[in-house]
């Protein structure tokens, strides 16, 4: 029956399981257009950016383009936490989350449109010499002995470099990951799972530290006098974090429309939400751990990140805390909680806002950073509006790459040797 | 009704009936028979862990919720405990440290709450386990059987208890060799 129903598709015939739920019907969506979908995340990217221009005008545009730092880190985390959980799967062999991994790496090809928006903020920032990062603007950094004994690292040139760098490898490892992907779809040679299992290996070195090091250009060098050991890793928990509930609002949406069908269950659904519900406790962990050692050793340079937050942004800390640890940790630890559809949809919409929430604790505070002495109040709420518009915005977008993507190429690898023991998964705990 | 209470012909109480099975599928075969024929006394022993045998016996999710209770109360005395005992000695017997608040400040006290909440729920999982297992005892009656020995290194064992009160000693040794049992023995208490 599969055989016949998968009829003349070149790959799809190609499918080594004769399973019954392999239909091409199931497991692809090639049949319909995305247009009217990708068209409607579109006009909504487009209108949240047009929003944020006009805040630009409304405001300022340091505040403007601090939204739109906002949006574009959360989104960049997303695609590279789903590179990182493709690596992760790949190196352990895992086998249960085999129909998962291609949303995952439909969400870490949309890598490209990360590095376009980029560009703007790095033509912006350079060619006015530092709107947020203040440590590129010379007057404002002369005598500073703070940047004196970071200029080694902090100069335009070498930050240029990095930032080619880190995207140069990010986009080489996700062609390299995707090809595979692509060529095990319509060959079935199954000595490319062995490659990416190797090429993971090397990856997630390569993926620990450029994603470590982009933290610190793009994020804590916005504070330039700010340092954190704890900053790479606390960036990656809320990317792990966000990643996987994309993730799994995608697979939720791809059952609602039909398919699937018996392919991505319950089980599956179950160990993303054990993950989710993982994630939110290492954040938590990392915060606090991030937290309690400025506490207590109690440096100006590092109390002030915190006392900004903590003074001028008190209800935005607060929901963090309860938003990003206390309610997912209560409400995603029963097990009926995992496994209930609609419960989990829930819990990763509100992942996934409660991650851009965190990027705007992160960094709307640093966008005052140089009046903070002078006695200026800092913006607080009042640009709330503008990041909420940068961020649909930016979102709109990235969503319309996703979609085109899944609309592009089966939802399951074809030819994946470990598709046959994810399909018989199941949790017995 | 009284259950009646079988003996062998050396005149020793009959503790219950042991079956050897060949491998994990025959066994997880014979455990979906067995339970299905309504048995509440018996058990399955292999050297390694079968997946399935949980819902092949019957028993998902029925063994897990006390233990869940244990744990959670061990993990709140953790917490409970570990903040109000260093609340107490620092409201006792107050060190400030540094210049910083002492028992206003709730910072401090998290790394150790936070330590003895896993501790304190890693001593309620481990006692909790071993009180619902019946742990420690020195002898179990299975270990009589000489074969039983080899159910941590190669053989697939299924056990049913004779104060199981649809036990009787001809039909559940007829329904066990209609599952497959490749040796079947009775054992004394």
């Amino acid at each position: 029956m599969s055989q016949a129903a998968m009829g003349s598709g070149q790959s799809l015939s190609q499918v080594v399981s004769n399973d019954a739920r392999l239909t091409r019907e199931n497991i692809t969506l090639t049949d319909q257009a995305p247009g009217r979908l990708v068209g409607i995340f579109l006009a909504i990217g487009a209108a949240g950016i047009l929003v944020t221009l006009i805040g630009a005008q409304v405001l300022d545009v340091k505040h403007a383009l601090a939204a739109y730092h906002v949006a574009f880190m959360g989104v960049l985390s997303i695609c590279l936490g789903s590179l990182f959980w493709v690596m992760l799967f790949h190196i352990l062999g895992a086998t249960w989350s085999v129909t998962i991994r291609r949303q995952f790496e439909n969400v870490m090809r949309a890598m490209w449109l990360c590095l376009i928006l980029f560009l703007p903020i790095v033509i912006l920032e350079v060619a006015s010499q530092g709107i947020l990062f203040s440590w590129m603007d010379k007057a404002y950094t002369q005598g500073d002995p703070v940047y004196a004994s970071k200029s080694g690292y902090l100069n335009v040139p070498f930050f240029l470099i990095r930032a080619a760098i880190y995207f140069g490898l990010w986009l080489l490892l996700v062609r390299k990951f995707w090809s595979w992907q692509q060529e095990q779809d319509s060959t079935a040679d199954r000595w490319l799972t062995n490659k990416a299992r190797y090429t993971s290996a090397w990856g997630l070195v390569i993926f620990g530290l450029t994603l470590t090091f982009s933290a610190f250009d793009w994020l804590m060098s916005l504070d330039y006098h700010f340092f954190s050991t704890m900053w790479g890793v606390y960036i990656f928990a809320g990317a792990a974090y966000s990643s996987m509930a994309v993730n799994i609002l995608i697979m939720q949406w791809l059952r609602h429309t039909g398919r699937l069908e018996g392919v991505v269950t319950t089980e599956h659904r179950h160990d993303q939400a054990k993950l989710l519900f993982t994630f939110t406790v290492f954040w938590a962990y990392i915060g606090f751990s991030q937290y309690f050692l400025i506490w207590y050793s109690n440096i100006p340079e590092e109390t002030s990140y915190m006392l900004a937050r903590k003074m001028f942004y008190p209800e935005l800390t607060f929901v963090l805390v309860v938003g990003h640890f206390c309610l997912p940790f209560v409400l995603l630890l029963p097990r009926p909680a995992k496994r209930s559809s609609i419960w989990i949809t829930i819990m990763a919409i509100g992942a996934v806002i409660i991650h851009f929430v965190d990027m705007y604790w992160i960094i709307q505070p640093m966008a005052d950073i140089r009046e903070m002495g002078e006695g200026v109040d800092p913006i607080g709420l009042k640009g709330a509006w503008v990041v909420a518009a940068a961020v649909v915005g930016v979102f709109g977008l990235f969503g319309a790459v996703v979609i085109r993507n899944i609309y592009s190429t089966p939802l399951v690898p074809l030819n994946d040797p470990r598709l046959g023991a994810c399909l018989r998964h199941k949790n017995y705990v | 009704m009284a259950r009646p209470i079988y003996k062998t012909e050396s005149g020793a109480t009959v503790y219950g009936i042991l079956a050897e099975f060949s491998n994990p599928y025959t066994l997880s075969e014979a455990a979906k028979s067995v339970r299905d024929a309504g048995f509440r006394k018996w058990d399955t022993h292999s050297p390694f862990p079968i997946h399935e045998m949980e819902e092949s016996m019957g028993i998902v999710g029925k063994a897990i919720r006390p233990m869940m209770f244990v744990i959670g109360c061990g993990a709140l005395l953790g917490v409970c405990g570990g903040y109000l005992m260093q609340w107490w000695i620092n409201y006792d017997y107050a060190i400030i440290v540094q210049g910083k608040p002492t028992y206003q400040a709730w910072e401090p006290f998290v790394p150790i709450t936070f330590e003895l909440g896993v501790l304190f729920t890693a001593f309620s999982s481990i006692l909790g386990m071993l009180a619902f297992n019946g742990l420690p005892r020195h002898h179990h009656p299975l270990f009589s059987s000489d074969r039983f020995l080899r159910s941590s290194d190669d053989a697939f064992f299924l056990s049913v208890e004779a104060r199981d009160e649809k036990f009787d000693p001809s039909a559940t040794r007829r329904l066990l060799e209609e599952a497959g049992a490749t040796h079947i023995e009775l054992i004394e208490e």
